[in-house]
């Protein structure tokens, strides 16, 4: 697959996950957390948004179901 | 496409793969199942460990402890990685499960978009292991007729719907052209 293909779809799925996230929610969570949440939504990346939360990546994917974003 | 007899799974891959409904279908591709002791620490709620217990006391899923040399090999991949910038960061975790599957040759299942960029830039920093995630598995279970009923759109939507997993439309397509099944 050419690079230009892989940042398309880099590109859809950061757009996917800001668009369907629960922004009241996530603006109501705790900064560290919220934090967390930002670099997910930006990076897609569960297991350092987890650690920057302090969870395991298990732990950290229900608050990104509950926050209602994409994985 | 034919696949190793054996996979290493990491965390993302199966916390999202353990709320499907055909998780099973993975025991009909794969022989057996690696994890390294790091990856099963990620994973702590029900549903997942639920899905590792079953697999554990089926006999098909080893957990693989941890060992130094994996892990300096595993530094040398994300510095390898880190220096291309089309590559997104790959963390230490699954950079020890492609190290752990290219020792054993096995299929790495991931949603890592670092590691699955990096297989396609540098492949031969991961060979012989490939890699895959749950779509490019989704498209090999329809191609092998393992879900005769069910279309590729509709498997997809299924998993989608069972895992809170969203696929990119861009992706869908260009897998379902790698694997013939448009």
């Amino acid at each position: 697959m050419p690079s230009e293909e892989w940042e398309l779809i880099d590109e859809e799925l950061r757009e996917l996950r800001r668009r369907e996230a629960d922004w009241d929610y996530i603006r109501g969570l705790p900064p560290k957390l919220r934090e967390a949440i930002e670099v997910y939504i930006e990076t897609g990346d569960l297991w350092i948004s987890a650690k920057i939360a302090g969870m395991t990546a298990d732990e950290f994917n229900e608050i990104r179901i509950r926050a209602g974003i994409l994985h | 496409m034919s696949l190793p007899s054996t996979c290493v799974l990491d965390a993302c891959f199966i916390i999202d793969w353990s709320r499907w409904r055909r998780r099973h279908l993975i025991k009909e591709i794969f022989s057996a199942g690696f994890m390294p002791e790091i990856t099963l620490r990620e994973v702590i709620t029900e549903k997942p460990l639920r899905a590792l217990r079953e697999l554990i006391l089926d006999g098909w899923l080893t957990i693989y402890p941890h060992f130094r040399e994996l892990e300096e090999e595993a530094v040398s991949l994300i510095l390898d990685a880190r220096r291309d910038p089309r590559i997104p960061r790959i963390d230490p975790p699954e950079a020890l499960c492609s190290i752990l599957a290219r020792r054993l040759g096995s299929a790495l299942l991931t949603e890592n978009r670092g590691i699955i960029r990096a297989y396609w830039l540098m492949r031969e920093k991961f060979s012989p292991a490939i890699v895959l995630n749950s779509l490019r598995l989704l498209a090999y279970i329809c191609a092998r007729g393992l879900t005769p009923e069910t279309s590729f759109p509709e498997l997809i939507e299924e998993y989608e719907r069972d895992s809170n997993h969203s696929f990119s439309p861009s992706e869908v397509r260009a897998v379902a052209r790698e694997f013939g099944i448009e």
